[in-house]
């Protein structure tokens, strides 16, 4: 690749990402523009899974036993790990709400800060700063299976009402989610994670399929900017979609400048 | 000023470090690269002071509960099985400069108690696959019969029997695994490669706020 400034160069295959790379923003950006303006209203289409928080936190309080949320294995770093926690402040503000016992758990150290923030906040915002319970904040351990045998036995001996599984899992998924089916818990799920998705979907009853659980601090807040990050994001698609269509056509028919120029 | 020190420090030197982590991927310059190297130690390093934190909290409430005589037994031996490999490491390097990652003691709880107990717990789930595929191979519906007959199908290829029943079995799997489960598998990795660019744009401009233990606006 020719230099742009000195010896800075684009690196030998990134051509293309970085154009993209650009684009996205542009695209995402001006959505914002329209969107903040009033140009366009984007809807979001109604995610039953986040609907069902009310609900399975309302059932908890009714049968007054604890809701159960993990963010899974990620570091506070990893894209699920970040949109679990923008879910969970909206459950801890429910839970605050309703004077329901919230116990989070999580595998990496670098996300109890952020937790115990994050929980104390939504106590404070619904003045009971006094039901915060540092303690229900738990680091079980930093391995796989250690931490699923903390969360299963966190599920099954606090027989929790509601179990909420938002964020990064990989083989422990399973474990998770027939822990909380046999303590009788109603059961939301979601991960962009396509192995753990089948899991999910055959033994919760809501689960949040990829980008569904990216979005969804989204969906909560409603904020029209917010909201027309989503309609960039969907802008996107539909170009990548017309691209793949427009390369495998011209593939197909012989036309390989196309896809060298999508490769590049 | 606490809403600069709260909010809006938190976002620019997020700005700035994805937007650097970004340059380092697309741009070949090899000081960016070095910085950008360096940046990420120091995440990790950071990261590490975290773990002070969460040991001193499971530490903090495994010992209220000794102090109000609830779960003795577990909270006794989570606090045995915490420190003492932990203290007995550190003095162990400290005094003789032995690696935790050699050392007898250390090595000994790990190999004849930690890994032993990992692969019990995953043994597990071969009992929860069976009693999930249960529930989701009743055909209760549309969907749920397709699952259930392409579950059968790939089952039976990838059983010797499958193949003697129909030589067509391990055919048909592997046109069921390579075009209507990878172009499903496609759409699931692109959507969330896209949303999450729209959720690191969000968190650019401050309107996702969890990462930094705030509510959203």
């Amino acid at each position: 690749m020719p230099p742009i400034c000195g010896e800075m160069a684009i690196k030998e295959g990134y051509m293309m990402p970085f154009i993209l790379f650009i684009s996205c923003m542009a695209i995402i950006g001006f959505s914002i523009y329209l969107t903040r303006k009033g140009v366009i209203k984007p809807k979001i289409r109604r995610l039953p899974a986040i609907d069902a928080i009310d609900e399975a936190v309302g059932r908890a309080t009714e049968l007054g036993r604890p809701v159960h949320y993990t963010v899974g294995l990620g570091s506070v770093s990893n894209v699920q790990v970040i949109a679990g926690l923008s879910i969970l402040s909206y459950v801890a503000r429910k839970c605050a709400e309703y004077d329901t016992r919230l116990i989070v758990t999580f595998s990496v150290p670098n996300v109890q800060p952020v937790v115990m923030d994050l929980v104390k906040e939504a106590y404070m915002a619904a003045g009971k700063p006094e039901n915060f319970k540092p303690e229900d904040i738990r680091w079980l351990s930093g391995r796989q299976f250690s931490f699923a045998t903390g969360v299963m036995g966190i599920i099954m001996r606090e027989k929790v009402a509601a179990n909420l599984l938002l964020g990064y899992f990989a083989a422990e998924s399973l474990i998770f989610a027939e822990a909380g089916f046999r303590a009788g818990a109603i059961q939301i799920a979601g991960t962009t994670n396509s192995y753990q998705i089948p899991f999910f979907v055959t033994t919760c009853d809501y689960t949040l399929i990829s980008e569904e659980l990216i979005i969804a601090g989204a969906y909560i807040s409603q904020i029209p900017e917010q909201v027309g990050t989503i309609f960039g994001q969907d802008l996107i698609r539909l170009i990548t979609v017309a691209l793949i269509v427009i390369g495998s056509i011209l593939y197909a028919v012989g036309f390989k400048d196309f896809y060298l120029w999508l490769n590049m | 000023m606490s809403r600069v020190i709260k909010r809006d420090i938190p976002i620019l030197l997020l700005t700035f470090t994805a937007l650097f982590q970004a340059a380092d991927t697309l741009i070949e310059e090899p000081t960016l690269n070095s910085y950008a190297d360096s940046m990420r130690s120091a995440a990790s390093i950071i990261g590490t002071f975290a773990l002070i934190l969460s040991v001193t909290l499971l530490t903090r409430l495994h010992t209220r509960r000794l102090q109000r005589r609830r779960t003795i037994i577990e909270s006794t031996v989570l606090l045995i099985s915490l420190w003492i490999p932990l203290v007995w490491g550190l003095w162990q390097f400290s005094v003789g400069g032995v690696s935790p990652t050699i050392e007898p003691f250390v090595q000994g709880v790990f190999n004849g108690i930690v890994s032993p107990g990992d692969s019990t717990i995953y043994a597990i789930l071969a009992f929860f696959i069976a009693s999930a595929a249960y529930r989701a191979f009743r055909a209760r519906s549309v969907e749920a019969t397709i699952l259930l007959v392409a579950g059968i199908i790939v089952m039976l290829a990838k059983a010797p029997i499958g193949e003697s029943i129909w030589s067509g079995f391990p055919i048909l799997s592997d046109w069921i695994l390579n075009v209507p489960n990878r172009a499903g598998v496609t759409v699931i990795i692109l959507s969330a490669i896209l949303a999450s660019i729209a959720l690191y744009v969000r968190m650019m401009l401050g309107y996702e706020r969890g990462w930094m233990g705030r509510a959203a606006e």
